[in-house]
Order: C-alpha cells, then structure tokens, then sequence
C-alpha cells in the first residue's frame, strides 16, 4: 500500500516537473530579486546594518527612531502635500482631457498619442533637467512672464515654490490615466447616453449623472495605482535637487530621504525600516481606498440587484 | 527506453543550463582585468584616462576605467563595497576615507611594495589608520581663494598680498557689490563646511577632537560664521540664498559670469574656474582672524589611490599606482587635476610651463607651506553627512526658516548623533 502511494506521488511528481521547468525562469527572478531582497531588508530594518558591517539586531531601534527623526517626519509632510495634491489634479486633468477627445475628434490616434508621451518621459531624468530650463531663474517661464511685465523669481530654487513645479511635472504626466479614462468612456453603451438626453438631462446632468457613475470604476483603479505611483516618486526630486531634496528640503521625498540614509550616510538598516513604512502606508491608503471605494463605485452588474 | 524520459531529462538540463546563466553574472564578476575608478569632472576623467593609456603603452596589464562626477560615485562605490564588488584601484576622499579604511573595506598597503619614496612625508603619510597603510596620497592641497584682480582694480579697489582679515573682507566685499552695479563682493560660503574648518581652527581649536569622536568647535564659533555671512547678505555683498542655489555649477559660478570678482576653494580647482574667467586668477590664502596669520589653514592630503579589501589583482593594482604617482607622462597629463602633486619631482615638471593656473597653484602651496599650522587629523567617520548637513543648515538659514543661533545649534546636535557610532 505504502508502495502504491508513493508510485503515485512519485508518477505526479515526475508529471509536473516539466511545467516547474517552465516556470523555472519566472521562479528565480521572483525568489532572487523579489523575494529574497525583501526577506533581507525585512530583517536589516531590525539591525544596525551600515553596509560594510556585519548587522546587529537591534529590535525595533530603527522604527522608534523614525518618529524622533525631524527631517523624516519633514520628509512624511512634503510626500502627504504632494500626494493630496498632484494625484486629484493629475486626475481631473487627465479625466477633462479624455472627454474631450472622445467627442469624436478627427485624428483621435494622433492626439492620443501625442498626449500620452509625456508619461513616457516623465519619469527620465532628460525632462528633470528640461523643468530646471523652463523653470529656473533664467528659465521659460520667467521669460515669458517678463514679456507682461512680471516680474518671475526661481520656482525651482526658491524652497516656497520648488514642490509645486514637480507637481506640475506630475500633472504634465496625465497620459497614462488619460489612455485609460478614454478606454473606459468608450465602454459606456450609448443607449444610456440616448436615454438621458431623451429625458431632457443637458450636458452636465449626462456628465455628472450618467457618465461618471459609470467610469468610477475606471476613476477607482486610476485612483489606487495614482497614489500608490506619488508615494512613490522620486527621479523628479532627485534630478532637480541634485539629490539633495533642496531648496531647503522642500522636496525631500520620502523615498529621496530613504535614498540619503541608505547610500549617503550608509544607514542601510534605518533605511531598511523606513521602506518598511513605506510600504505599510501604501498598504493603509491602498485598503482605505478600497473600503471608501464601496461607497462610491459603481459596477454595472450591481445595478440589477437595485 | 520511453521517449518521454529521455525528453525530459533534456528538459531538466536545459533547466539547469538556464539557471546556472541566471545566476552566473550576479556571483562571478571577478574574472575580467583589474578595474580603475576615479571621480572628477571632465579634464580630470580625460587626464586620467591619458595617464593610463601611457601606462598600457608601457607594457602594463589590461584594465577596465570606471570614472563618475564625485556625487555619484560614492552611491555607486557604496554598493559596489557592500556587493563585494568594488574595483580593485579607486580614487578615495578623505571625506569617506575614515568610512571605508575603518569598515575594512581597503587593503593595507604596507606589503605591496609601492614607491612612495619621493613623496612628501605628511602626504606618504596621511592614508594611515590603525597603524596600516590603506591609502597613498596622490596630491597636497590647501584651501584657496581665486581673484580676478583684473577685476578688482578695475572697481577702483586693490588686493592686499596676503589676502584680507575676516573683517576686511566684509569691507570689501560691501564697497565691490556698492561699486559695480549688479555684482557681488563675494559669492556665499557659509554652507562651505571645509572653508569653516580654518575659521574655526583660527578661533583657537581642531574642528574634532583627536579620536574623531567629538565636535571640538564651539557652538558659538559656529554661530559667528553663520552671522558672519547672514550680515553680508543683508548687505547685499553677498548673494541671496536662492541666486546661490542656482550657481554652484562652475560654468554657472559668478566668477565665471562676471557676477563677483572671487571665488574660494580647494587650491587645485583653480584650473577649473580659469579657463572660464578672461583675466588671471591670483590664488591667495582665505581670510584670517589676524593679518598675515596663516595658522588656521593646513595643507594635508586630500585625496588618495586605494585599493579595495576584495581586490583579485593586488600587485598590478599597486604598480599601476606606482606608475601614476611616479611616471613622468603621467604626472605631466594629470597636471594638478587632483591637486598639487605631492613630489618635488612632479611640481618640478609641472611648474614648468611656466604661469599657468597650475603654477600659481603650487607656487602658492609653496610659499604658505612654512606658514600654515598642522595638519589636522584624518576626517572622522560620519563627516560625509557632516558635511551634507552644515550646508543644509546654512541654506535653512538663508531661506530664513533657521537663525545662525538655531542653526548653529542643530549642528552641534547632528555632529552629536553623527560622530563616534
């Protein structure tokens, strides 16, 4: 009986080991640089590891530490700004822009195309460099202001305005959340549409009453993976400061901070807890959203049980 | 025999085959020649890169240059140490120096040989730690100021030979930005954490204490210089924060834009801002608290050739260093790039071209040599964010969201949490 029982896992064993070899690549790459690199910097962010060091555990040394560390805290507040600002400008603008080229613009594959590159280069450090043209003191801007007789001043090296023009540049990355809103407008039935507009709603009634409902499960998923990508952030940062998170620490992203410990000051464990809070936030913020999401989105299939 | 067995079995060593590619970049990058990494700007990456050509040419062995701006590079020599990985010469600062020799991560040198017999003593000597060598001065340096003269007397004002008192220089600083309309007496240095360290050794103490483990300045000291700059700027004889954030650059300096008629920093970088300024550069001693008194400068090693702990190519690494500090060709290529070359035989050879910025350069290395007072010890471990810090605070300052007396304050706090972890 035994022997029957392992001919049989033995015979399954032997069944699947091909689809593991398949899997094998996709494997490696998830436990070696995924995985692995997590379990790690879970365990270095309870150590003192400074990388050269042998680590040292220091229970929850680092994490207590964060909550007493000024400049984390500074770091904490210039993300939170940041986040609550640039995530619901980038969506409005993303949003008005979609509507717009759904009304049926000739060319439609042009300008969609054209809108969306932004997003593609956004994120290099080719257009970090192109913002400090067009924003220093010397820059685009203030030529142009200069032409109506105001006076501009350095929006990148001044500590008030420096923040700002990254959220311009967060904003000017409206394509992606663009691409999709459009995707999700045209799966908006237009028998829907006819109905409304046969009940006398004018533009703005279709808008608010009929076409949004409809798209919030678009807006929802634009939402989650927006906050999560603005938590994130940090070329743009790291580019126009020069690493630095100046003027001032105006820009001092979370993950530009984290940056600084780990490989300026070598505090790799620090780092390690602090890309552990990270995380943590993430999570909460992606979970409220998902919990306030019930509230507000709509799926069409709900609405034969209304 | 089944088919299917044999199938498979092929399957499981392709399996392998393609695991064993995977994994292999990642563990075994220590085949390959021995590899070179410096920091510097542009002439400093063409000069070396010129210096090692003549060593290839000489018979040396292969080798692999690595060369990245100096900001870049400690990120990237960070993980290369830490990966186990780091390139077998590497041009060190003595701003990390203590960092890197006191975790183990440079060889000791003392067996390997390296000819450093023409080599100044306290620069031979300055790559010391814990009684092993780890490192070899590859130039001597002091702390600087440039002047357009050219500029100055055209102001209707003169330069004295020493340079200024802390006091005179405000003064003139205040009559150059009152005379030329739309320039500055000087550009602002209070976040200049190097330059401080001669204001503070002129007010009587080393900036840390022996061991590197305190902060010996007072925070009164510090306080003074913070203010010291605060009133310049509120005098307009020196830039606002904002206009200093966006002129750091050296081609964006104002020396190099006409906007002041000097510029401070370490002697050899001279020849960085001259190509960009018409008229000479006279290199002068920065200001003291006592006219003519040179004791708070120092002249010491700045920079060292090093050779990482996990090398596979100790001996070539050690005659390539031989070969860069004791080649002719390649101290007449590197010039005083790296600094003033730290032999008689090199300065000798380089002054030779007689009143260029190089020449100033070591002429005046040579005249305050008698004059400045000792060199201090290596920088302690931590002085990288030290010096990341105190320019972040002075910009604080600038920006108004700190006053000298906070701000002096929360550098004596950081220097606390910082020195001897």
């Amino acid at each position: 009986m035994s022997r029957s029982a392992a001919d049989s896992f033995g015979t399954r064993l032997r069944q699947s080991v091909p689809g593991y070899l398949f899997l094998l690549p996709w494997l490696i790459g998830v436990l070696g640089l995924t995985v692995g690199p997590m379990v790690l910097s879970l365990y270095y962010s309870f150590t003192d590891y400074a990388l050269f060091n042998t680590p040292a555990w220091t229970g929850l040394h680092n994490y207590t530490a964060l909550f007493h560390d000024a400049r984390y805290l500074h770091s904490l507040r210039v993300t939170f700004l940041y986040v609550a600002v640039s995530v619901p400008l980038e969506m409005t603008f993303a949003l008005a822009i979609a509507v717009l080229l759904n009304r049926g613009l000739r060319g439609l594959a042009v300008y969609r195309a054209l809108y969306y590159v932004p997003s593609l280069l956004g994120g290099s450090v080719a257009i970090a460099l192109l913002w400090q043209q067009i924003f220093g003191s010397d820059g685009l801007l203030n030529h142009v202001l200069s032409l109506f007789g105001i006076e501009g001043h350095g929006w990148i090296s001044e500590p008030g305005t420096a923040l700002w023009t990254l959220i311009v540049l967060r904003v000017w990355q409206f394509g992606a959340p663009m691409v999709i809103f459009l995707a999700g407008l045209r799966q908006i039935p237009e028998d829907v549409m006819e109905a409304a507009e046969m009940d006398g709603a004018n533009k703005w009634q279709r808008f608010w009453r009929v076409t949004l409902p409809l798209l919030s499960p678009v807006v929802f998923f634009n939402l989650v993976l927006q906050i999560i990508g603005a938590f994130q952030a940090f070329t743009p940062a790291y580019i126009i400061s020069g690493g630095k998170g100046g003027p001032s620490d105006s820009t001092l992203f979370y993950t530009l901070y984290l940056y600084q410990q780990a490989f300026g000051n070598f505090r790799m464990g620090y780092a390690a807890a602090m890309a552990w809070v990270l995380l943590l936030i993430i999570a909460v913020f992606t979970g409220l959203n998902f919990v306030l999401g019930r509230t507000w989105v709509f799926y069409g299939d709900e609405g034969v049980r209304r | 025999m089944n088919p299917s067995t044999f199938s498979r079995r092929t399957l499981l060593g392709l399996g392998a085959a393609t695991a064993a590619a995977t994994m292999l970049p990642g563990c075994s990058a220590k085949s390959g020649p021995m590899r070179v990494a410096w920091y510097g700007p542009d002439p400093v990456t063409k000069a070396i890169n010129k210096a090692l050509d003549a060593w290839k040419s000489n018979g040396g062995t292969d080798f692999a240059p690595e060369s990245a701006p100096f900001d870049d590079y400690w990120d990237k020599l960070a993980t290369q140490t830490s990966g186990n990985n780091a390139p077998d010469v590497l041009r060190m600062s003595m701003s990390y120096f203590s960092d890197y020799a006191g975790r183990g991560a440079l060889k000791d040198l003392g067996s390997l040989g390296i000819d450093t017999s023409g080599l100044d003593p306290d620069v031979a000597g300055s790559g010391t730690a814990d009684g092993k060598n780890f490192g070899i001065g590859q130039s001597s340096i002091s702390y600087a100021m440039y002047v357009d003269e050219a500029a100055v007397k055209k102001a209707g004002g003169s330069v004295p030979k020493q340079g200024w008192t802390w006091d005179a220089f405000a003064e003139f600083a205040k009559d150059y930005s009152g005379s030329v309309q739309g320039t500055f007496g000087s550009s602002d240095q209070a976040g200049n954490f190097q330059l401080f360290e001669v204001f503070a050794r002129q007010h009587g103490t080393e900036m840390f204490s022996d061991d590197g483990g305190k902060l010996t300045t007072s925070k009164d000291t510090i306080q003074e210089w913070f203010q010291y700059w605060a009133d310049l700027r509120t005098a307009k004889a020196a830039p606002s924060q904002n206009v200093s954030g966006e002129t750091t650059a050296i081609e964006k300096s104002l020396v190099a834009t006409g906007k002041a008629p000097l510029q401070f920093g370490w002697v050899q970088q001279v020849t960085f801002y001259q190509p960009l300024v018409k008229s000479p550069l006279t290199v002068l001693p920065v200001p003291q608290d006592k006219a003519g008194d040179l004791k708070g400068q120092f002249i010491k090693a700045l920079d060292l050739w090093c050779v990482s702990a996990a090398s596979k190519h100790p001996e070539d690494a050690a005659k390539l260093i031989g070969f860069l500090l004791n080649d002719e060709t390649a101290i007449k290529t590197i010039g005083i790039l790296l600094g003033v070359p730290p032999s008689k035989k090199a300065r000798d050879v380089v002054s030779a071209e007689a009143d260029s910025a190089g020449a100033r350069a070591i002429a005046y290395v040579e005249d305050i040599a008698g004059k400045v007072g000792p060199s201090p010890q290596p920088w302690p471990k931590g002085y990288g964010e030290l010096l990341t810090g105190f320019g972040r605070i002075a910009e604080n300052i600038g920006f108004g969201k700190a006053t000298p007396a906070s701000g002096a304050t929360e550098f004596v706090e950081l220097a606390g949490k910082t020195l001897g972890q």
